[in-house]
């Protein structure tokens, strides 16, 4: 028996304000936190699958049950995608929203469906252009590399006015692309804006590269500040997947431009 | 296979390796406590049984006085 009393008091209370166990459920709240490594250890997971699944895809692209399973990667992939970060369409608004606590679940199928995709496009640009992959990798991670130097010491401070303008340009480069869809779709070939080597159509390369390296300031203030408000765990999936996503349309936005500047 | 020149694949070893030291430093003073900052919360307090945005914020709640004079 406690020579305090009231210490005994208070342990047998039902009050779950005063109940010690109460006191081990927040302190373990805190273990389930989003940090700043875990997001460091998720995004280097994810692009240990994208390589590996991108290798399978590059190394045997002409076997029947590596396209096959590419093709159903790549779909599951979209999907995964669609339920965790949502679908927006201009002028509707959200048309499934957001979902980032479903990250832990979907961040798998994703990179592996993604990896087989960037496999197969890679392979295709790489027997057209010889040294082409390598150039776009090395590019998108030296874009990557300064842009997160440029956030992290201060020099891009990203507020709601550069959210605006990123999510507008991305939603016109978004129904750009559709546009382009539904007129190949009919006319069967893609239009010189799109697929020529003019001088136009590289500097539309150049904007959307310029966009995509925009979008991946906010998705590196989305993993410091969640992890800096002490975001749940599943944060760290989302951040990851979402720097994942911006990085593969850097990589494939560059590979374009880089083998449009080598068509020239 | 894989081709190109060993220059772009040396800057592409040591970008890889930068962008991973940064990712996990954390961000300048300046960049941390500036007052425009984006309001990102709404991602993770969307609940998981309802999917709508929850209307309490962890760690954004004030206390309210009704006596100025206290």
């Amino acid at each position: 028996m406690s020579n305090h009393s009231a210490l005994n008091t208070f342990g047998k209370s039902g009050n779950p304000l005063i109940r010690s166990s109460a006191f081990n459920e927040r302190s373990s709240d805190f273990s389930d936190r989003m940090t700043l490594d875990g997001a460091v250890n998720k995004t280097a997971i994810m692009l240990a699958v994208l390589v590996t699944t991108a290798s399978i895809a590059w190394n045997f692209s002409t076997n029947p049950l590596v396209m096959t399973l590419g093709l159903v990667s790549f779909i599951a992939g979209v999907i995964s995608g669609v339920m965790t970060f949502g679908f927006y369409f201009p002028f509707i608004g959200w048309i499934i929203k957001p979902k980032p606590y479903n990250a832990p679940k979907t961040w798998l199928i994703y990179s592996a469906g993604q990896g087989f995709l960037i496999g197969f496009i890679s392979l295709s640009f790489e027997t057209m252009f010889p040294g082409i992959v390598l150039e776009a990798v090395s590019l998108t991670f030296f874009v990557a590399g300064s842009l997160l130097f440029a956030y992290k010491s201060g020099i891009i401070k990203p507020d709601q006015n550069f959210l605006l303008m990123v999510f507008a340009a991305t939603m016109g480069i978004f129904l750009f692309y559709l546009f382009i869809l539904i007129y190949s779709l009919f006319s069967g070939s893609t239009p010189e804006i799109f697929s020529g080597s003019g001088n136009f159509s590289i500097g539309i390369s150049l904007f959307v590269v310029a966009i995509a390296a925009l979008n991946l300031v906010l998705d590196f203030d989305i993993i410091e500040q969640s992890a800096e408000q002490g975001a749940p765990k599943y944060m760290e999936y989302f951040g990851s997947m979402a720097l994942m996503a911006t990085l593969i349309w850097l990589y494939i936005e560059i590979l374009r431009l880089l083998a449009k500047m080598r068509s020239r | 296979m894989l081709s190109g020149n060993p220059f772009i694949l040396l800057i592409g070893i040591l970008s890889f390796v930068v962008f991973f030291l940064l990712l996990g430093t954390r961000a300048s003073k300046k960049q941390r406590e500036r007052s425009n900052k984006i309001n990102w919360s709404w991602l993770f307090n969307i609940s998981k049984n309802t999917g709508k945005q929850t209307k309490i914020i962890d760690g954004e709640s004030k206390e309210i006085k009704d006596d100025k004079n206290e």
